[in-house]
């Protein structure tokens, strides 16, 4: 589980541990509150290890993955939840910034695909989640590097999917909308007005859809970016108070303050 | 190339065999000349194949060194050919 450090991440990592799931809480820079997940799993009886790794570094993504595989034994569920934003008009975006999105959010998740494939296709049984974000389609002002990001991460979803289908494994993404991960004081009303049921949606909510296709009843989703929304989406056009930039909670991911 | 035990060529070609039937290559049809078409192999197959050399016995397969590989001739002499 990348990015499982805080937020929506450690929820996930939270949730599926509660299933039984031995989990590890990779985080980039939440050191502190990557070992406080881990406490709490252990505290309700679950197992977990948290390692710190940049995911755009593939060396550091092997030696993660080495050593859960040591600890734990082979991966059969790889969620990608790690990712950063860097949130600019794309005239004042500086290119470095742009790179660093990109590095984390899509060539990241490439690294732990590669890495963890192979021993889920021996297995026969592989689920891989991908965090994505609804701006992929409804992106708001300044959000080029992310939205493209994941726009990224959604094709390489699908095709990892086709890929590697016939042998067991899925590869879905989720694509949450405005989700609330603590910062509930920055989500200002007016967000969850434009939100059709009137709220934002809690980790929790996430993190379910995260079990479900982590489970062997989702054995035929293969290749889908499901939302998670509320139905926001689902309309004419997403509402953006005064032109403003989203919250820091909308399209979330547990790295958003990675730097 | 750091082999983990090295394999006989022998035992490395019989292992390949073994892996593309479970693939679901027909053992009636394997020989030198059948093609990797032929016996429906495709690149997830040989993907795993790499895994399988690796995890056994600590080959690196180089995909690129598959890009003339037609037959499983063609295949049995690239992948031998890390043993030497």
């Amino acid at each position: 589980m990348t990015g499982a450090g805080r937020g929506m991440g450690a929820t996930i990592a939270e949730t599926l541990a509660a299933d039984g799931w031995r989990v590890c809480v990779n985080y980039g820079t939440a050191a502190e509150e990557a070992a406080a997940v881990v406490a709490r799993i252990e505290q309700r009886g679950g197992t977990a290890l948290a390692i710190g790794a940049d995911v755009a570094d593939p060396v550091a993504v092997d030696a993660m993955f080495e050593r859960v595989e040591d600890e734990f034994g082979p991966v059969l569920v790889l969620v990608n939840n790690a990712g950063v934003r860097r949130d600019l008009p794309v005239g004042f975006l500086p290119p470095d910034d742009w790179a660093r999105v990109l590095a984390v959010n899509l060539t990241g998740a490439f690294h732990t695909i590669r890495r963890a494939l192979g021993p889920m296709i021996r297995r026969r049984y592989g689920r891989i989640v991908n965090i994505s974000s609804i701006s992929t389609g409804r992106p708001l002002p300044g959000q080029s590097a992310y939205a493209a990001s994941k726009a990224g991460l959604d094709a390489l979803t699908r095709t990892v999917a086709i890929e590697v289908a016939r042998r067991g494994v899925t590869v879905n993404a989720i694509a949450p909308g405005l989700v609330d991960t603590g910062f509930v004081g920055e989500i200002e009303e007016e967000w969850k007005a434009a939100m059709p049921p009137r709220r934002v949606a809690q980790p929790g909510e996430v993190a379910a859809l995260v079990r479900y296709l982590s489970s062997e009843d989702a054995a035929y989703i293969n290749g889908a970016t499901v939302n998670i929304d509320g139905g926001l989406t689902a309309g004419l056009a997403i509402f953006s108070p005064r032109g403003r930039p989203a919250p820091a909670g909308i399209a979330v991911d547990s790295e958003n303050e990675e730097e | 190339m750091e082999l983990k035990t090295p394999p006989s060529a022998e035992k490395m070609g019989a292992r390949i065999l073994e892996a593309l039937v479970e693939f679901g290559a027909d053992p009636e049809m394997m020989s030198p000349e059948a093609t990797l078409e032929d016996l429906e192999i495709d690149s997830l197959d040989m993907f795993e194949l790499a895994q399988i050399l690796h995890q056994e016995y600590g080959i690196e397969v180089n995909p690129d060194d598959f890009e003339d590989v037609k037959t499983l001739g063609d295949a049995q002499q690239v992948l031998l050919g890390y043993l030497k």
